[in-house]
């Protein structure tokens, strides 16, 4: 009841027009930023930071929500018409999009893969506001200590699952809670790490951290890379085609039920990331395909089974970070750190003193959603030559946004001085195989773990643990940490059991 | 080649670790201590078990191969990214020196030069990117920008 009545008040904040302003807005940076090659969504979101500060949560959170929503659905433009994904998510794509644009049917593809997006998309987020109701008693019935094994648990996650090299994983994620230890101790008062500096008594400013290890390392490859890509020609779409395309993604409802299955849990598996999923749909529609051979050659199941799964990924994702404070990927690092920016601790907390807030966020994901492909069918050939703008024009006026926007947080010089050391360090970690999400997490989520953890030690003493949310948490972190071994345990067996 | 450099991330995550352990033995309250100790002996833990992966990595035949692969195809270019982050400094430096609004223009300006495009171009480009930012900060989210050292401003 408490659920449906707050669903309910969720809608009240649409009444404000400046939310639908914000919802515009970050409809237009996410569409662009997803076309562009060389930035994505992360960048806009970047950008946005520090705005955070002079907004209500209301606003920020419909421009960050909207974002998340929005930014892969221009990178499948591009991916089709240009044969250029503006988001690695949208790789997947152009095994069947570009072939069908060479073969005349780019409309149909476009058609299909923004009508996927909204379909797997809604009906995704829909499946997570249903959930909500069913996992409110149990945030309800969490204390302190179990809230330092969630947070255990997203360390783990994200050090063993996200990094190419886990060992890397967990080093970037320690070093990450150890950055969030600088500055003054809240229970005692003492000042750690801060050099004597009176500026670092306040901590490291979020803002110009994340901008720092995000924006302007992504802006520093864009100046060296470049990235533009040629100018295109004129491309037809006849609205019929688009139409037809539409229509198709309803007729493969099959595609539509496992696309948006495979999107929705990996979504909620935090540290798997969205660019995976895709390619698991599409080699999952194809296997399972009466006809194989068509995919890859221009087939519009290709194409519907990926940008599905796409659509699908975001919402369980951002149904993770918000509920449980575990952001499954590097933009939700961007949603959650948005959060602690405007004062709202991500997790059991949130559910139960702004669950409206939390549901207005997924209402505004699905609307923002809708409005943001209905754009896209309209102009999609226009918002292709998005695409040819030069990254040379690009660069310096992002960059300094983003230097206007670290300094302008809070007035201070040395956020500058932050956000370029930021840089430095998010370049050398590049250069020497560390993952940066693991980092950022740690460092947001640092300060509340120590906390969490001072405050269920005093409450009920060191063997707080031992309560079956937190032993299940426990078993479920050690599941986690030791995965590369138990599943090539379990690959060994199998190859035992199919050799004998 | 990559098992050198894991070799020196590792080393380097190492003397960090074992300087932020030596850091929070200096503090005073033990509550302050407890976990940036723990914090620090993980990752001495995490970062000696790298070394000595990157150390039997880099004994093992594969590294013959990783430098006949060197050989090859060359590292990751590092020179241009050290090049183009100079303009980024120098951005920074301008902003200390004269402040936002002038190191704006003059920076943008230079960047679009540098790329070869046209002093037409570059000017209007650094003039709206200057206005744009200063309308948008300065006017609507009403934040007094830094107006650089040499014009009076203190950090």
């Amino acid at each position: 009841m408490e659920a449906i009545s707050a669903f309910i008040q969720g809608f009240a904040y649409f009444g404000d027009p400046m939310v639908w302003v914000f919802v515009l807005l970050g409809m237009v940076l996410g569409i662009v930023f997803g076309i562009l090659p060389g930035v994505s969504g992360l960048t806009a979101m970047a950008l946005l930071l520090p705005f955070v500060f002079h907004m209500k949560a209301e606003y920020a959170l419909a421009a960050f929500a909207v974002i998340t929503a929005t930014s892969a659905t221009g990178g499948s433009i591009t991916a089709i018409l240009l044969n250029v994904p503006g988001d690695t998510a949208n790789a997947a794509t152009l095994l069947d999009g570009y072939p069908m644009t060479k073969k005349g049917e780019g409309g149909r593809a476009l058609g299909a893969a923004l009508m996927s997006h909204a379909v797997g998309g809604f009906s995704s987020m829909l499946i997570c506001i249903l959930l909500i109701p069913l996992v409110l008693p149990l945030m309800y019935a969490m204390k302190t200590g179990d809230l330092v094994f969630i947070i255990l648990f997203a360390f783990s996650c994200v050090g063993v699952l996200s990094s190419e090299a886990p060992l890397k994983g967990m080093i970037a994620c320690l070093v990450g809670v150890m950055l969030a230890f600088v500055g003054t101790q809240v229970q005692t008062g003492e000042p750690r790490y801060t050099f004597d500096s009176i500026y670092l008594l306040s901590g490291i400013p979020v803002a110009s951290f994340a901008m720092g290890l995000f924006a302007l390392t992504e802006m520093l490859d864009l100046s060296v890379e470049g990235g533009s890509i040629a100018p295109i020609g004129k491309i037809k779409i006849p609205m019929r085609m688009v139409v037809q395309g539409c229509v198709d993604v309803f007729k493969h409802w099959s595609l539509w039920i496992r696309g948006t299955i495979i999107g929705l849990v990996i979504g909620i598996m935090p540290g798997v990331g969205t660019s995976a999923s895709p390619w698991m749909a599409y080699g999952q529609a194809k296997a399972t395909s009466k006809h194989p051979e068509l995919y890859g050659t221009g087939y519009v199941g290709g194409v519907i089974a990926p940008e599905l799964c796409v659509g699908a990924v975001v919402p369980g994702d951002l149904l993770t970070t918000l509920a449980l404070g575990i952001p499954g990927s590097v933009q939700m690092v961007m949603v959650l750190s948005a959060l602690i920016t405007l004062g709202i601790t991500p997790g059991p907390s949130m559910l139960q003193s702004q669950l409206p807030l939390t549901f207005s966020v997924m209402q505004v994901f699905i609307i923002g959603k809708l409005i943001a492909v209905f754009f896209c069918l309209l102009l999609a050939v226009q918002l292709a030559k998005v695409a040819t703008i030069p990254g040379h024009y690009l660069v310096p006026l992002a960059t300094l946004i983003i230097f206007v926007g670290s300094y302008a947080t809070e007035g201070r010089f040395y956020d500058l001085i932050i956000l370029l050391l930021f840089m430095v360090v998010g370049m050398f970690m590049r250069e020497f195989g560390f993952a940066i999400p693991p980092l950022v997490i740690g460092f947001v989520l640092g300060d509340l773990f120590e906390k969490y953890l001072s405050i269920a030690i005093n409450n009920a003493g060191p063997f707080f643990w031992v309560r079956p949310i937190s032993l299940t948490l426990i078993c479920l972190n050690l599941l986690i940490i030791f995965w590369p071994q138990i599943s090539s345990l379990w690959s060994k067996d199998k190859k035992g059991a199919s050799a004998a | 080649m990559k098992s050198k450099r894991d070799f020196y991330a590792y080393g380097f995550t190492l003397v960090m670790a074992l300087f932020m352990y030596q850091s929070a033995a200096n503090f005073v309250y033990s509550s302050s201590r407890l976990m940036p100790e723990l914090l620090a002996i993980g990752i001495v833990i995490l970062s000696l078990a790298g070394l000595i992966k990157a150390t039997i990595k880099y004994r093992s035949k594969a590294v013959v191969e990783e430098k006949k692969e060197k050989k090859r195809h060359g590292d990751r270019q590092v020179k241009p990214y050290l090049l183009h982050s100079l303009w980024f400094f120098g951005l920074f430096v301008g902003i200390w020196l004269i402040g936002f609004l002038p190191s704006s223009v003059i920076f943008i300006l230079a960047y679009l030069r540098v790329n070869k495009v046209s002093w037409l171009k570059s000017a209007v480009t650094a003039g709206a990117t200057a206005v744009v930012v200063y309308g948008l900060f300065v006017f609507l989210l009403e934040v007094e920008l830094f107006s650089g050292i040499l014009f009076g401003a203190r950090i």
